[in-house]
């Protein structure tokens, strides 16, 4: 904890514990998709928690630090993902000769969760 | 422009529908502290805002909120699926029912439709922080009344993180407010608009 009460180291583990998922290291082990998935979106709240905490604190080069190495995660296991199992971004459509935009399930259901 | 990723912020996975509690936590989707209110609100607010840190502040909160206003949406439409109509009237749905089977409509819990008067867009960066602030508490004692009359786990975990993204935008739109005096002038002590031209109050 930091003098401004930004509990970096754990951010994301406190998020995977309301969660439920216990996610995995990033390590580079091949892991299945829900567990991808999950790591995605536990590193995706990590940056947008800091996100907001930089917008009023864009002098904390700590938060920043935090911000880019959570990012650099993030874009690996994003592009792992996509070329596995299709795109999660709109612009990250990946070229497996169909168009998987529209591979079920939508995010709203439970099946996707 | 916004993108789409297609993903829940926090996970939304109920295995048992409750259409009773359904009707109630809709009111986050269309209600007068709801996700959809907070969202036009900070969205609508941040063109008169002159500061680019607020600015950029009421763009992410407002982006976060139409994630949050996903969440609902998706928590409304796994509670009401595969209702019986015994279900449906048993569990106080009927009235909903009638106008828009199971689809998700923006509504109160009481049946009020949207609509934009929940929210303003004062064009004043003190009167609109100072609303947001409250905003946020609103939303956060609803979901703490969410709490009370619901007993799922699968819907308390959700509807506990939403309550804490309450807690984190009202922390964080103090500090804006912060960042606003900072910028006023000691001829501005009294907290008149910035972002209108002062003439003689």
């Amino acid at each position: 904890m930091n003098g401004n009460g930004m509990n970096y180291e754990n951010l994301e583990n406190g998020y995977r514990n309301a969660c439920g998922n216990s996610g995995s290291c990033p390590c580079g082990n091949s892991r299945n998709q829900g567990a991808l998935f999950e790591e995605i979106r536990a590193l995706s709240f990590v940056m947008d928690e800091l996100r907001l905490y930089l917008d009023t604190h864009p002098k904390s080069s700590e938060a920043l630090r935090f911000f880019l190495e959570t990012e650099e995660k993030r874009k690996g296991l994003l592009a792992d993902y996509t070329a596995q199992y299709g795109p999660i971004d709109s612009y990250d459509i990946n070229d497996d000769g169909t168009w998987s935009w529209l591979n079920e399930p939508m995010p709203w259901k439970a099946e996707a969760n | 422009m916004w993108g789409y990723e297609k993903r829940l912020q926090f996970p939304v996975k109920i295995k048992n529908p409750d259409a009773r509690a359904a009707k109630v936590i809709m009111s986050q989707y269309g209600g007068p502290d709801g996700e959809l209110a907070a969202s036009l609100r900070y969205l609508s607010q941040r063109y008169a805002m002159p500061y680019p840190e607020v600015a950029g502040l009421l763009t992410d909160i407002g982006t976060e909120e139409l994630a949050h206003f996903e969440m609902i949406g998706a928590i409304v439409y796994q509670l009401t699926r595969n209702l019986s109509v015994e279900q449906i009237k048993k569990e106080g749905f009927d009235a909903y029912f009638v106008d828009h089977t199971t689809g998700i409509y923006p509504q109160s819990a009481a049946g009020v439709p949207f609509t934009a008067a929940y929210i303003q867009s004062k064009g004043d960066p003190i009167t609109d922080l100072t609303e947001d602030m409250g905003a946020e508490q609103k939303a956060r004692t609803t979901y703490d009344n969410i709490l009370k009359l619901v007993d799922d786990p699968d819907v308390i975990e959700p509807i506990k993180f939403l309550r804490q993204r309450e807690i984190v935008h009202f922390q964080r739109f103090g500090e804006a407010l912060g960042v606003v005096r900072d910028h006023l002038d000691s001829k501005n002590f009294y907290f008149f608009n910035p972002a209108f031209k002062n003439e003689g109050c």
